[in-house]
This record gives structure tokens, C-alpha cells and sequence, in this order.
């Protein structure tokens, strides 16, 4: 039925498709794949599944490029999370989403189905969470500090209640996400390597029969014949559990891949709502389910819910499936047959049993106080099917939904082309024009304020003029102006934000936020789990190994030089993880862009790609798993680039944790290449940023070698014990680093000679700028340091000592005293 | 000599069970069980379970009000009937809103006066001449434990006309707004505790933190329990020894 | 009170040995008060038990005589037979508040009472309307043919008055229940005030918040207006009941006993007496209530004007209301529908019922309106007049049409055809009744395999509002700081948490749990206080 011109009928169902995200041309697609008209139902379940979010089809051509294998891998990218094996027959699952488009419509709720969604990723392959992490972009003004406080009580609430300690991650202010924040989410958690379960709908010894396509179309009612070709008999069936189905985030997953216009408010009632308490239930029932090996595979019901996970299974099975929605437990009776497939209900979860093995699972469930229905079965038309009212509402063939979805190759913008549009890039933010005092930044009112006040960025605009400046010259001037410095949401500590987690629920965490022990990543020991995998064996606790985990991504940089920015951005990562103690596996990414028909968005996506991988590739720390969030600008303006990564390591043993504070009266080093001007710049610092409003380019290559040789000197100096703290340099440079340690201990700095004939903009440059080291006392340990860094072939300086705030002078002793309340309780008032 | 046991008590939504199990297994000869209905009771070893403990978490969610549901359970009346024979009882957080809900322990818990859920490692002062075989009334001068505290409703409100409890652990700084800053009662008799902060989570060098260690020394001597030999605990009492004399 | 109009709890329930019952309980309830605070002998309960076991209506009946008074003539007979104990009875208060707090337990009682009969005639009629909701019956307005609609839907207005009426007499009783031991002119000279609400409490009664000698007979009124409410609600069910009977009609018939007789003189009637029954004593009902209403305004603190209407108005209107009530659900569960017939009547006039379809069609077709208004009543009135004369075939009003050249040219034959088709006149009624009911007939066929019952239909179930609010020394912080933002603002309010939960019970027997659960789980005495009331 092809009509040369559109009549009325046909535009209403082309407008109709639009509603479900599906673009005149896909829809038009969609009817040529079908040879025939789609029913609403099928136009619903298409723009689904052939969302960004669900599809990837503008990434998909260049996340291939991805490098993903090393030996122990034992799950890459396809399944619901990574999985790297991290002691012998231990795995970790691990992966990170976004939840960036609902979070900014319904702050609370946003985020915390976001923590929901991820930790259902994770423990429906059979692993139990051990750590959350979340890695946060805000803007600025009023309603981004509202959004601050309330995605913040939602990731907290939401984790603590489920029993999963929140040890850490990244948030940062950036005036580009003013009206697109990001809320991505990082779930880990352990499994037996021989219990891993996956999405699929078939064991691997079931033999798949030939395929044979039921011939239905939508609307038909359904004759007793055609149901017993539906639901074969002995056939593997369909079995859904968890909360019962409502309206809430219908076109949730459309949503998300849509960019927001003036009517956005409008979307609120398309957000789910998340139940902490249910998702605990969910999680008890389904490690016992895949502890006993009762269902063949299982699959969480995230972004349009029941029609991808069933799609998804029954795509990596290569069979078909047919689901009676009425079946489905509802928590309302009138819910239409799109709204069943479309619901994103929360704490849900498919899983395909095995006909005998289908009570043993229901009556799981019963002792779990969870709802449970055998909803469809499997069977071999090679199409997903779905009655409703016993009439046909659905039949697509799976392939159409899943390999041959759209894919599309935008054009990307010419490299030199973006790093010459790009090579300056300035601070939007509103500036500052009164002088704040500590606590600065913040105003009465709770609006997030990014900028320095104004006299106080023109006086450091002086003093940071010329390169030559030494911090001897600078430091009294600048002095007293680092309590503007330190209130800057950008610098200021994050304690206020994550006394809303729980870190230590689980109690293994040995270094994460809000605990005692503080180290350059967070790090929890496998211990209780590790037992629980490893029965009867009741470890000693120094033969414990432990993970660490980091996630972030420097957006300035990446926006500068897609493909160098995320190589550095996330060499970071790794060497965070170094300083912790411990040795960078493996990966995950989530990779929030604009919108893909930007040119020059595309060539961020696929450089940063590329950026990334060369760091993969090259320190062998595979990509495991991965999410793309599309579409995150406003009008024609995207977010700045920010692909962020969730990095883990693993410590063999818990007692090589390496904390990163350093203590009273320690001598620091600075540990770090020899020539580091050629590895780091001031241009594309923190400090540029908000002093000169800019950053420029160029960003640096990155220098591999340099690396390895930092990284295996850390681990050379750590089996020696010879190491008392280790610091990453990051943000600020040196000078930040510094600053920030002493503060949150409480402590002031003394530079020493050498560190004050240093220049300033030496002190503020960001890049591969090494680490900051303080040594054990013992006898030898000096000079067998200096032995290790200079066969390492490192420079190891010495800057100056932490010492007590009470031996300086009643001046700066106050100073200090502001830079500490300054640093300490700026983000309070947000959170009151 | 038959090995005492420890009951830990699990509703749905409790989520520091696990952490609890271990911190009594790893430190004290104790044979730890997990119970969670009537039917886990009947099966616990023959003669007297000892300890009993209820860990944090969110049991029902915290559905209603924190404690209020899981206080309501027929598990409950099982407690209600050991701890009237003197069985040592602790609420951890969570655990402490049962109580108080069951009526083990008078009073109740609001959420926090700053109206967030609050994660920090604070400081309780201890009230030593209460008697508890929880109390850890062997503390050498200061009397300050620092143990974290992770709870959204925290703050504690006295009954209105019934003072049945001893305070046993005070906050140094009344962050939640309990009143007169109490962290940790008993009743009168001493043998049930409820406290928001959480001991077991403060128990081990590792961590960093070791004064949820006191408690665990003072109930394996009140109640005669043998140390682990090469726990934390028996470390910890080996570098104490000096100072406890 | 005509035994032949009334059922006998209610009857039972306003007579003589209830009233003085009813003043037994109020007289107690203060003894015991005295003993709880004012620390009387215990045995003086023991006392007054006696002496009401050991006297009647009789022995007051025949002291009144003397006295003259009533009150007095009770309390002299029981006094007496409480020996000396007799000096603690009735201390301290005046006659009305023995009387008036006894009355507001009666007039409570009664309301309580209605609800029975009324419950049954609610479920009666809802299966009913379930049943024909794809029954088409000729809708009528001034007696003339208008256009058709479903007799469930028709039945679903009924049942929708019913419920109106039924949430008023509950509003009334919560109105009614209040009581007074204020003391002769209402200001306490003798007990306290927190006295009275400690004795009140134990009689589920509130304090009179400003009572005179008497509680304000307004309240009652409020009770009066409720059910004259409900019998406005039968009278109209009643009329329409006797016009479906009528022998032009016959949709719907009373039910007939096989033994039953319809006329003294003409062996073939069948007469609607019950619904005209109703009619009747509707009438009567809206007689009493008048007669209250002008009970409101008495002299000063309080006169007796009101004595004698009441002694009168109140028995007859719930005596009445009770068995017409009783008597209407009867009705209602046995009424006999007979749809062929309806579908006969509406099809009488061949089809005219469409004519506001096919002048809509007309002119959304592009005729002028007033043409094609004329065009349609040309066609119509003729075939009017015909069917007072002569049958019409069902079609006659389509084929006539059909036969307008000008008519099938604009509309075509198919479209002229559809709007004769009598679903599209039902097609909103599921939407109704989701309104009405909380479910649809689909629903309760597919759900509940068509059992129309209080568990299949919400609108059926007992439901209750819980409130519980945190006491006011209870720190709230989220309270304490919209408070302090309030008072920012120049607003000084006290701002108190609490939760409301809405619970519909589909039998009413588990109340009793109800109110347990409530009691034991949902409140925490430090924290927390509790109000339980019965909303629907």
C-alpha cells in the first residue's frame, strides 16, 4: 500500500510515529521493512528500540573501534555489564549509564532510578554491588543548585537504602551543562567467574530449529491453533518478576535521546519513580535465582522496559518470542497494550526458564515477597509477538529491531578544521562582580556561582601575566586570595555532597569518600564477598585483595582536543589508581555528546573514541562495557564533550593501599618526568580557566612511555615500602594539590626553596604531571628512593612539608583558617 | 564446652546483616546465625542463645516509619521474649528504631534535625557507670569513641513521661538533634542497647577505625566469650593491655 | 409510628425503653467519670447497674405523673434504688445534658442505622445497572421521545443520588455527634470542661464546643436534611418506576406475588403500589423535616417549643425513612426489566431518535443549519403523526430519508445507515460508569467473571480515612522549616506532619481489624496521634 502523496490518514500516522521518536524517514523504513502498515503498537516498539539509547545507531560504526580483549576479560561489551576476572575465579561486573535527561526534569527521582537502573545492570548477570560511584556536571544559577541538592539526595537515598556503599566519583561545575546536567552512574559488583549469567533465552545445547515466520498481523484475533504455535509446548518460557507494571516513564526512552526544548516541562510525568526497598527485594531473589540455576537468562527491564529486554534476549538467541500482556502484573487494569511495552516501572526484571524449573522460580519469588508471572514463551518465528485482549498487537520480526535497526554515518567535521575552531575555548560562566567571602560562591539565595569574584581574578590576571613570575615572587599577593579560591565550587571539598552517602555499609571500603582513610582512588577489599565465593576459606585479612575504582573525564581539555584531551583525561584515571596502590584492568565509558547531526559533535564522538582506546590499547586497560547519552544540548549549543570513564584496578592485597593524604610535618616530593614542560601546559589549566576565562590549545600528545615508567616506579617504590602517601597532580596543578591536601587535613604548607624558585605557571600547568609522594621514615628509605627514581629515570623534587597551621604567624595562620572553612563548608548552605 | 550463640536478626530491607555476622564471627567464639522468621528460630542451636543483635539497614523499607513495620513481625515477639530472660540485645541503627518501635526500648526516633541523610565518622562520649554487657565501661580516660553514623532518621525523642533508659553514648557535637544528644541507650536493666552508630563498621585497622572494637571486648567479658585468637580484637586487646591495667 | 410503615430495630430504637436506656448510658458514663476523677467508691457502678435492672419505664412512667418532669421522675426512681449511693447520680448536671447527650447517641444510632438498608439498595442497584448497561431504552424529556441511551447508564444516575445521599447521612452523623454536661446554661458551673470531654470521650460523643442549656438544634437539622435527601432520592426512583409501569410503556413492572391482587374490581391490573407507596411517604418525610427546621431558633439559653416537635418529628422520620429504604432496595432487586419491550417502544416512532444525528451530519456536510433543520422536520413530523395512527416499520424514518435525493447525494447511503446505530448512543457509558463505580462492566467481566459485588466494585466498599499526625513536641524538621520561612515571611503558623491513608474495605465486618492494625502499627505513641473516620 504505497501512496505517491501523503494523505491525511498517512500524515496522521507519520505524526503519530514522530511522537515515538521515529523520524519520517525511519518510519518509512520501518513500513518498507514490514511490507505493509505498522500498528501503533509496532510504531511504539520501532521508536524504541530505534532510540540512541537503545540502538546506538550514530555510535555504533565507531565503537567498534573499541579494543576489548585481554586475557582476563570473561565479558566484553554486548551483555548488560563488562566482567574482568581480578583474582583467581572472582569476577567484577561493572558498568556506567546515564541518567542525564530525566535527572534535569526530576532531580530526585531522575537520579535515583538512574542508581536503580545500573545496579540491576550489574547484579543481573549474577554479580552482588560492592561500590556505587557517580560522576556529576552542573551548571550554574539557581535552578542547577536546586538540581545539585536533589540529585544528590536521590543517588544517596537510593544507594544506602539498597545496602550499597557510594565510594565515590566525580562532580564538577561547567556553565555548558547549565541547562543539560549529567547524572552517570557506575555500579561494581562480584560474581562467581562460573556463575556469570547472561541475556539470552536459550542454552547454549538448545538446538535452534529453522525459522518460520507466524504470518500475523496486528489485529487479528488469535485462534486456539496459532496460540499453541505461539507458546509451543516444552518451549522455554518467558517469566517476568519484580514491581508490577504502571504508566510511569512511558516514552521515557525516547526522551532521552531527544533534545530539550522550551516545552520540557511537559515531559515530567514520563520519569519513573524509584522504590529502593523493591530493588533490595529484586536483589535478594535474583542472586538466589542464579545461585540455584533456575532460569537459563535474565535481563533487567531498563529504558523501555519489557520490549527491549525481550527484544535484546531474543535478538542474541537469533529466536522469537510471544508475550500476553495481560499476563503482565499491573498495578493498574486499564493500561493500553503500547503502555505495557513501553513502561519504565522500575525494579523489574525478564527471565527465560526452563518449563520445569518455572515453579521452582515462581514459588522463589513468593518467598520473596515479589510478584511473578509467566508472561510468553519462546519459540522459533523469528519475530517478537505480542497479544493483547487476545489479539495480535505486535508481530516485528526481531532482526528489524536489533542488526538491522538504523545505523547512521554522520559526516564528521575535518580534524584541523575542529582543533582550529576549538583552539581557544572561553569560560561562559556569569562573572562575579562582588567580592565574596568565604563562604563565596554561594549566595543567600542557593545559586550556583562559577566565577571568581571580579577584583580578585584581576589581581591574579596580573600576577599570572607573565610566565616568568616565580611562587616566591607571586605567593604573598596570592595568598590571601585563596580563600576566593577555594570556595570556587570547582575546588571546594565535596564532603558536604557526599555525607549524603553511604560509604562504609558493606564494610569494606578502605578508602572512599567520607571515611578515614583517604587514598587517590577508592578502594574496597573483597573480603565478605570474597569469602562468600570462596566457602569455608575464612582469608587472613592481609591476603585480601581489593579493587579500586575511579571514574571522570576532563571535559576542557576534550572540548580543546577530542582525541589527545581523552587520552589524558583518562591516563588520569589509570593514574589515580597507580597512587592508590593498585594496577588499572580494565573500563567502562559513557559517552555523553550533543547532538550526533552536528558535524562537529561527531568528530568529539569519534575522536574522543579513539582517544580513549589509545590508552586501552597501549597501558592494556580493555573497554568492557559502555553507554552513549546523545542529544545532551539545548537549541544548537551541545554539552561540552564528556566522555566519561569508570576505570578499576585491583590491589592484590588490601594492605598495599597507599593513602593519599600526607601527614604532619611530611616531607613531599614531587615525582615527575624530567622534562616536564613538554607534558604539561598552564594554557588549558584550572587556573587559566578562571583567571584569563580561557583555555587554549594545543593539547599535548601523550607520552606512553613516560607513564609506564611513573607506574611501574610506584609500584617498585610500594612493594619497597617505601611510600607513606601518594597524590595524584590533577586539577590546579601542583599548586591546587597542594593546597587541597593541607586543607582537608587541616594542615598549612611550607614550600621550600626550591619549590618557591619554580614559575607559576610551572606550579598551575595540568597534564602528566607525575604524582606527589611522602616517604616512610626509616632509615635508607632516602636513598633507596632516589636509587628507584633515577633508575626509573624520573625526577623526584622535593617541595616543602605539611606542617601545623599553629606554627605560622596570627596573619596566616587565619589565612589558612578561611582557606579550610572556605574549602570545608561552601557547598553546605546548598544542601540545607 | 558447647559454643554460645549469637542471633542476628534480618528483616527484609536490613542490609548490614552480613557486616554484623562478621564483625561477631571474625572477633568473638561465637556461633553466629542469621535468622529471619519463626521457622529460623526453631532451628537455631540447642541452649541459650546469648547475643542477639539487630543490624542497620532499611527493613520494610522504612515504609510508615523506620522500624515500624519490622517491630510488628512475629520474629519480634521471639526477641521481646529473650531479651525479657536477659539475653543481651543490640539495635544498630535501624535496629535501634525496631526497638523503640517494638517498645523494647522507650522513645523514638525523627528524621535528622538537618533534614538530610548523614554519613560521618563522629565522636560518642561514653556514660560509664551505666552497666550493660554492652557498655564499654573499661574505657581509659576520654572516654571518646569515633564510629560512623549513617542514618536519615536519627534523631532521638524521649517519651514524654516515662524515663525508663540510661543514656549510654552522648554525641560530643548533636548533629541529628536528638535529645539531650543521646546516640545509644539500655533499658533499665541494662541487657538491651539501641545506638545509631555503628560499631561493626569500626572494628578493624584496615578501615581505620577500631573503637567499635570496645563494645565487642566488653561483651565477651561480661558474658565470658573467648576471643578469636589473631582477630582484630585479640590484637587490639594486646596493644590495650597496657593501658586497661 | 405505624407498625404497618415500620421495621422494628428502628422502631425498637425509639421507643420508651431506649430512651431511658439511652439516658442509663449517659448517667453511667458520668458515674464512672466521678470515679475516675473525683475518686467516688467504685461500688457505686455496682450500685447503679442494680438499680436499673430492678426498675422500668413503667416505674418512671408512673412518677412522672407526679413530677411532671421526666427527667427528674428517672432519676428520682433509680436514685432511690441506688440506696445511698442515689446522692452521686445526676450530679451536677442539668435534665438536657442527660437529655440532649442521650439524643445525639439515638439520632447517631439511627443515622448509623439507615446505612444498612441503604448499603443493600446501593449493591442492589449497582448489579442492576451493570446488568443492562447494553440495554438501549428510549430517553424521554416532557414524556416525549428524545433520543436513546443505556438503561444502565439511566440506572447509574440512580445509584449516583444514592451515593450523594448516603455521603450525607455520614457528613450528618459526624455533624451529630456531639454531647454536653455544660451545666444549665451551658458555661460549666458545676463540672469542668475537661471533665465533660473525659466523659463524653468514653461515649464516642465531642464536647458541644458552645452549648446553651441545650445542643443546638441545628445539628439535628443537618441529620433531618440528609434524609429527607435520601427520600427525594427514592421519590424520583419511585416516579420513574411508576411511568415505566404504565400500560403505554410497561419497560419496567413491579413484581407481582402469584397470589397477588391489582384492583378490588378489575382482575387484570397490575398496579406500581409499592413505588407509589414511596411517593407517598416521601411526602410525609419532607413533612417532618420542615416541622425540625423550625426547631432551630429558641428564647435565649432555651425554651421547650422544640420538645414536642421532636418527641414527634424524629421517631416518624426514621421509622419512615428506615422501611421505605428497606423498601425501595426491594423493589429495586425485584423490579422486572424487560428490554424487548423498551427496544419496541423505541422503535415506535420509526427511527426519529437519529434526527439530531442526520441534521449535525447535514450540515457538517455543508448544508446551511436552519435548511437542513426544516429538511429534517419536513421528513419527521408527518412520520410523527403517522405512528400515533399506525405501526412504523423500525426504518421508516431511514428509508424516507434514503428516498431524499438531496439527503443521500451529500451523505451517502453507508454514512445515512451508521447514524441509526444504537451504540453509538451507548458507546460513552464504560466512562460513566469508571466515574461512577471505579470499574467498568468490561472489567468486572473479565476480572471478576461479572460478579457485581463490594469486592469487584469500589464504589461499593466501606472506606475509611487514617490520620496520623506527629504530636506538636515532636521536632518535624521539614515542619520547623517552612515554619521559620513562614514566620520569615511575616506568617506565624503552626505547621504539623502528617500522613493520610485511604483504605476501602470490601467487607464492612472488618472494621474491627481495621481499627487494630490502626491502633497497634500505624501510631507511635510518642510520636504520633491517630483519627479514624468512615468517608465513604
Amino acid at each position: 500500500m504505497t501512496v505517491a502523496h501523503e494523505s491525511a490518514d498517512d500524515k496522521k500516522w507519520r505524526e503519530l510515529a514522530q511522537g515515538f521518536g521515529l523520524s519520517a524517514e525511519e518510519f518509512a523504513r520501518l513500513k518498507e521493512c514490514l511490507k505493509r502498515a505498522p500498528s501503533l503498537e509496532e510504531i511504539a516498539v520501532a521508536g524504541a528500540l530505534w532510540s540512541e539509547h537503545c540502538s546506538y545507531k550514530s555510535s555504533r560504526v565507531h565503537l567498534a573501534r573499541f579494543h576489548t580483549q585481554e586475557s582476563w576479560v570473561l565479558q566484553g561489551p554486548g551483555e548488560n555489564a563488562g566482567i574482568v576476572e581480578i583474582a583467581p575465579g572472582v569476577g567484577l561486573a561493572f558498568k556506567m549509564e546515564s541518567h542525564n535527561h530525566p535527572s534535569y526534569i526530576e532531580p530526585y527521582q531522575g537520579a535515583a532510578t538512574g542508581v536503580g537502573g545500573i545496579l540491576r545492570d550489574v547484579f543481573c548477570m549474577g554479580a552482588r554491588p560492592v561500590a556505587n560511584l557517580n560522576c556529576l556536571r552542573y551548571g550554574e544559577g539557581e535552578y542547577n543548585a536546586h538540581l545539585l541538592k536533589h540529585t544528590v539526595r536521590g543517588i544517596g537515598d537510593y544507594g544506602n537504602s539498597v545496602g550499597v556503599p557510594t565510594v565515590g566519583g566525580q562532580t564538577r561545575f561547567h556553565s555548558g551543562y547549565s541547562k543539560n546536567i549529567l547524572v552517570n552512574a557506575f555500579t561494581a559488583g562480584l560474581v562467581k567467574a562460573d556463575g556469570i549469567f547472561r541475556g539470552k533465552l536459550q542454552n547454549e545445547n538448545t538446538p535452534t530449529g529453522t525459522q518460520k515466520p507466524s504470518g500475523l498481523i496486528p489485529g487479528t484475533a488469535l485462534t486456539h491453533a496459532k496460540r499453541e504455535e505461539l507458546f509451543p509446548d516444552g518451549a522455554n518460557l518467558l517469566l517476568y518478576f519484580g514491581s508490577a507494571t504502571g504508566r510511569d516513564g512511558v516514552h521515557g526512552a525516547t526522551m532521552s535521546s531527544d533534545t530539550f526544548d522550551d516545552s520540557s516541562a511537559t515531559l515530567k510525568p514520563t520519569v519513573q519513580v524509584g522504590d529502593p526497598f523493591a530493588e533490595k527485594k529484586l536483589l535478594e531473589v535474583t542472586l538466589e535465582l542464579l545461585d540455584q540455576k533456575l532460569c537459563v537468562g535474565l535481563q533487567d527491564m531498563g529504558a523501555a522496559g519489557l520490549t527491549s529486554s525481550g527484544v535484546e534476549m531474543a535478538g542474541r538467541s537469533g529466536c522469537g518470542v510471544a508475550l500476553d500482556l495481560n499476563l503482565i502484573p499491573a498495578r493498574t487494569a486499564r493500561l493500553k497494550a503500547y503502555e505495557y511495552l513501553l513502561s519504565e516501572s522500575q525494579e523489574r526484571m525478564l527471565c527465560a526458564v526452563t518449563p520445569e524449573k518455572a515453579q521452582a522460580v515462581l514459588e522463589l519469588c513468593k518467598k520473596h515477597q515479589v510478584a511473578a508471572a509467566i508472561i510468553g514463551s519462546v519459540n522459533n518465528t523469528g519475530e517478537f509477538i505480542c497479544i493483547h485482549n487476545d489479539t495480535v498487537a505486535c508481530a516485528l520480526p526481531v532482526d528489524v529491531l536489533t542488526e538491522n535497526a538504523p545505523k547512521y554515518t554522520w559526516p564528521l567535521q575535518d580534524r584541523s578544521a575542529y582543533l582550529k575552531d576549538h583552539a581557544r575555548i572561553e569560560n561562559r560562566s556569569q562573572p562575579c562582580s562582588a567580592s565574596s567571602t568565604p563562604p563565596g560562591g554561594v549566595s543567600a539565595k542557593q545559586t550556583l556561582q562559577l566565577s571568581l569574584p571580579e577584583p580578585t581574578r584581576q589581581t591574579l590576571a596580573q600576577l599570572f601575566e607573565s610566565n616568568q613570575t616565580t611562587l616566591a615572587e607571586a605567593w604573598k599577593e596570592i595568598f590571601p586570595l585563596l580563600p576566593d579560591w577555594f570556595a570556587l565550587p570547582a575546588n571546594v571539598s565535596k564532603d558536604p555532597l557526599t555525607r549524603h552517602y553511604c560509604s562504609t555499609v558493606q564494610g569494606n571500603t578502605l578508602a572512599g569518600c567520607q571515611t578515614p582513610r583517604r587514598s587517590a582512588a577508592a578502594v574496597v577489599r573483597l573480603d565478605d564477598a570474597y569469602c562468600a565465593l570462596n566457602m569455608k576459606q575464612d582469608p587472613r585479612a592481609e591476603s585480601v585483595p581489593a579493587i579500586a575504582l575511579v571514574a571522570g573525564c576532563q571535559e576542557r581539555w576534550i572540548e580543546i582536543d577530542p582525541l589527545n584531551g581523552s587520552a589524558q583525561s583518562t591516563l588520569q584515571l589509570g593514574r589515580r589508581i597507580a597512587a592508590s596502590g593498585g594496577r588499572p584492568l580494565a573500563m567502562t565509558d559513557c559517552l555523553n555528546f550533543g547532538s550526533p547531526r552536528q558535524p562537529a559533535v561527531m568528530r568529539q564522538i569519534s575522536d574522543a573514541i579513539d582517544g580513549i582506546n589509545s590508552v586501552a590499547k597501549t597501558m592494556r586497560i580493555p573497554i568492557v562495557s559502555g553507554n552513549v547519552s546523545l542529544n545532551n544540548q539545548t537549541g544548537q549549543t551541545p554539552i561540552p564533550p564528556t566522555p566519561m570513564v569508570g576505570m578499576v584496578g585491583v590491589l592484590d592485597r588490601a594492605t598495599e593501599l597507599i593513602e593519599e593524604n600526607h601527614a604532619l610535618n611530611a616531607r613531599v616530593y614531587w615525582l615527575r618526568d624530567k622534562d616536564i614542560a613538554r607534558l604539561s601546559r598552564f594554557e588549558y589549566s584550572e587556573w587559566a580557566w578562571n583567571i584569563f576565562r580561557l583555555n587554549a590549545g594545543p593539547v599535548p600528545e601523550v607520552d606512553f612511555e613516560h607513564e609506564q615508567k611513573l607506574w611501574s616506579a610506584l609500584s617498585l617504590l610500594r612493594s619497597a615500602q617505601l611510600l607513606a602517601a601518594c597524590s595524584n597532580v590533577g586539577v590546579g596543578g601542583l599548586l591546587n594539590t597542594v593546597l587541597s591536601l593541607a586543607a582537608r587535613s587541616g594542615f598549612a604548607f611550607a614550600w621550600n626553596e626550591k619549590a618557591l624558585n619554580m614559575s607559576l605557571h610551572e606550579c598551575c600547568a595540568e597534564g602528566q604531571t607525575g604524582v606527589l609522594v611522602s616517604l616512610q621514615s626509616s632509615p635508607q628509605t632516602d636513598t633507596r628512593f632516589a636509587a628507584i627514581v633515577e633508575q626509573s629515570n624520573l625526577e623526584a623534587i622535593e617541595i616543602g612539608k605539611m606542617i601545623a597551621p599553629a606554627a605560622l604567624t596570627k596573619e596566616e595562620h587565619g589565612v589558612w583558617d578561611k582557606i579550610h572553612r572556605a574549602c570545608s563548608d561552601s557547598l553546605k548552605p546548598f544542601f540545607e | 564446652m558447647t559454643r554460645r550463640t549469637a542471633a542476628i536478626v534480618q528483616f527484609p530491607g536490613t542490609n548490614c546483616d552480613h557486616d554484623t555476622v562478621r564483625w561477631l564471627s571474625r572477633n568473638l567464639e561465637l556461633d553466629v546465625q542469621l535468622v529471619r522468621s519463626r521457622d529460623d528460630v526453631e532451628r537455631l542451636p540447642p541452649g541459650d542463645t546469648s547475643v542477639i543483635v539487630l543490624p542497620g539497614g532499611f527493613s520494610f523499607g522504612d515504609y510508615l516509619r523506620a522500624g515500624a513495620l519490622a517491630a510488628r513481625s512475629p520474629l519480634m515477639d521471639w526477641v521481646r521474649l529473650q531479651a525479657s530472660r536477659g539475653v543481651a540485645v543490640l539495635g544498630i541503627c535501624n535496629g535501634f528504631q525496631i526497638l523503640c518501635e517494638s517498645g523494647l526500648l522507650p522513645g523514638a526516633l525523627a528524621p535528622n534535625i538537618v533534614r538530610q541523610h548523614v554519613h560521618e565518622f563522629v565522636t560518642v562520649h561514653v556514660e560509664t557507670q551505666v552497666v550493660s554487657p554492652w557498655s564499654p565501661s573499661i574505657v581509659e580516660s576520654g572516654r571518646l569513641l569515633n564510629l560512623p553514623i549513617s542514618c536519615g532518621m536519627g534523631n532521638f525523642v524521649a517519651p514524654r513521661k516515662n524515663d525508663a533508659y540510661n543514656i549510654l553514648f552522648r554525641y560530643t557535637h548533636n548533629l541529628l538533634g536528638s535529645f539531650e544528644s543521646i546516640a545509644g541507650i539500655t533499658n533499665p536493666e541494662g541487657n538491651i542497647v539501641g545506638m545509631m552508630p555503628h560499631p561493626e563498621r569500626a572494628s578493624d585497622p584496615l578501615l581505620g577505625a577500631t573503637d567499635g572494637l570496645y563494645m565487642l571486648d566488653a561483651l565477651a567479658r561480661h558474658l565470658g566469650i573467648v576471643v578469636r585468637t589473631g582477630s582484630p580484637l585479640a590484637i587490639w586487646r594486646s596493644t590495650h593491655k597496657e593501658k586497661n591495667r | 409510628m405505624i407498625a404497618r410503615y415500620s421495621r422494628p430495630v428502628m422502631s425498637q430504637l425509639w421507643s420508651e425503653e431506649a430512651k431511658y436506656a439511652s439516658w442509663s448510658r449517659v448517667e453511667r458514663a458520668h458515674l464512672e467519670g466521678l470515679v475516675e476523677r473525683r475518686g467516688l467508691n467504685p461500688s457505686v457502678l455496682n450500685a447503679f447497674d442494680n438499680a436499673i435492672r430492678t426498675t422500668g419505664s413503667e416505674d418512671y412512667a408512673r412518677r412522672e405523673q407526679e413530677t411532671g418532669h421526666d427527667v427528674i421522675a428517672y432519676v428520682a426512681e433509680v436514685g432511690a434504688a441506688m440506696g445511698d449511693f442515689g446522692r452521686w447520680l445526676h450530679q451536677g448536671l442539668t435534665s438536657s445534658d442527660v437529655l440532649d447527650t442521650a439524643l445525639s447517641l439515638r439520632v447517631c444510632e439511627s443515622l448509623e442505622l439507615l446505612s444498612r438498608p441503604l448499603r443493600q439498595l446501593r449493591v442492589d442497584l449497582a448489579k442492576k445497572a451493570f446488568a443492562y448497561v447494553q440495554t438501549p431504552i428510549m430517553g424521554r424529556t416532557h414524556g416525549i421521545h428524545a433520543e436513546p441511551l443505556s438503561f444502565g447508564q439511566v440506572l447509574a444516575g440512580h445509584f449516583e443520588e444514592f451515593q450523594r445521599a448516603h455521603l450525607a447521612l455520614i457528613e450528618a452523623q459526624k455533624i451529630c455527634r456531639t454531647g454536653k454536661l455544660s451545666g444549665a446554661v451551658g458555661q460549666y458551673s458545676q463540672l469542668t470542661p475537661e471533665y465533660e470531654s473525659h466523659v463524653l470521650g468514653k461515649l464516642g460523643l465531642r464536647a458541644e464546643p458552645i452549648a446553651t442549656q441545650v445542643i443546638p438544634r441545628d445539628r439535628i437539622l443537618v441529620a433531618a436534611h440528609a434524609c429527607e435527601n435520601l427520600a427525594n432520592a427514592i421519590d424520583r426512583f419511585a416516579t420513574n418506576m411508576r411511568h415505566w409501569a404504565r400500560t403505554e410503556l410497561q419497560e419496567v413492572l413491579e413484581p407481582f406475588g402469584s397470589k397477588q391482587k391489582g384492583s378490588s374490581a378489575m382482575p387484570h391490573k397490575k398496579n406500581p403500589v409499592l413505588a407509589e407507596n414511596l411517593c407517598g411517604l416521601a411526602r410525609a418525610v419532607r413533612g417532618y423535616v420542615n416541622m425540625l427546621s423550625q426547631n432551630t431558633s429558641l428564647w435565649h439559653e432555651r425554651d421547650i417549643s422544640h420538645s414536642s416537635v421532636e418527641r414527634m418529628a424524629l421517631p416518624d422520620l426514621f421509622v419512615t425513612l428506615d422501611f421505605m429504604t428497606a423498601r425501595c432496595a426491594q423493589l429495586i432487586e425485584q423490579m422486572v426489566v424487560q428490554p424487548d419491550v423498551m427496544k419496541r417502544n423505541l422503535d415506535r416512532l420509526g427511527g426519529l431518535w437519529a434526527s439530531q444525528s442526520v441534521l449535525t451530519q447535514l450540515t457538517n456536510a455543508g448544508m446551511n443549519r436552519t435548511e437542513a433543520y426544516e429538511l429534517v422536520q419536513r421528513i419527521a413530523l408527518p412520520l410523527s403523526a403517522q405512528a400515533a395512527r399506525e405501526n412504523q416499520s423500525a426504518d421508516a424514518f431511514l428509508c424516507a430519508l434514503e428516498g431524499h435525493s438531496a439527503v443521500v447525494e451529500l451523505l451517502g447511503r453507508e454514512t445515512l445507515k451508521g447514524l441509526f446505530n444504537l451504540d453509538r448512543f451507548m458507546a460513552h457509558t464504560p466512562a460513566r460508569f469508571l466515574q461512577v463505580f471505579g470499574t467498568t462492566p468490561e472489567e468486572v467481566t473479565r476480572i471478576h467473571s461479572g460478579q457485581v459485588c463490594t469486592s469487584s466494585v469500589p464504589a461499593l466498599q466501606t472506606t475509611y480515612k487514617v490520620t496520623v499526625a506527629l504530636h506538636t513536641d515532636v521536632l518535624d524538621t521539614e515542619a520547623k522549616t517552612i515554619e521559620e520561612h513562614m514566620a520569615n515571611q511575616g506568617l506565624q503558623a503552626r505547621l504539623k506532619r502528617s500522613k493520610v491513608f485511604t483504605i476501602s474495605l470490601p467487607q464492612p465486618d472488618e472494621k474491627d481489624a481495621l481499627l487494630r492494625y490502626v491502633s497497634s502499627v500505624l501510631r507511635n505513641e510518642v510520636m504520633e496521634s491517630i483519627e479514624v473516620e468512615v468517608i465513604q
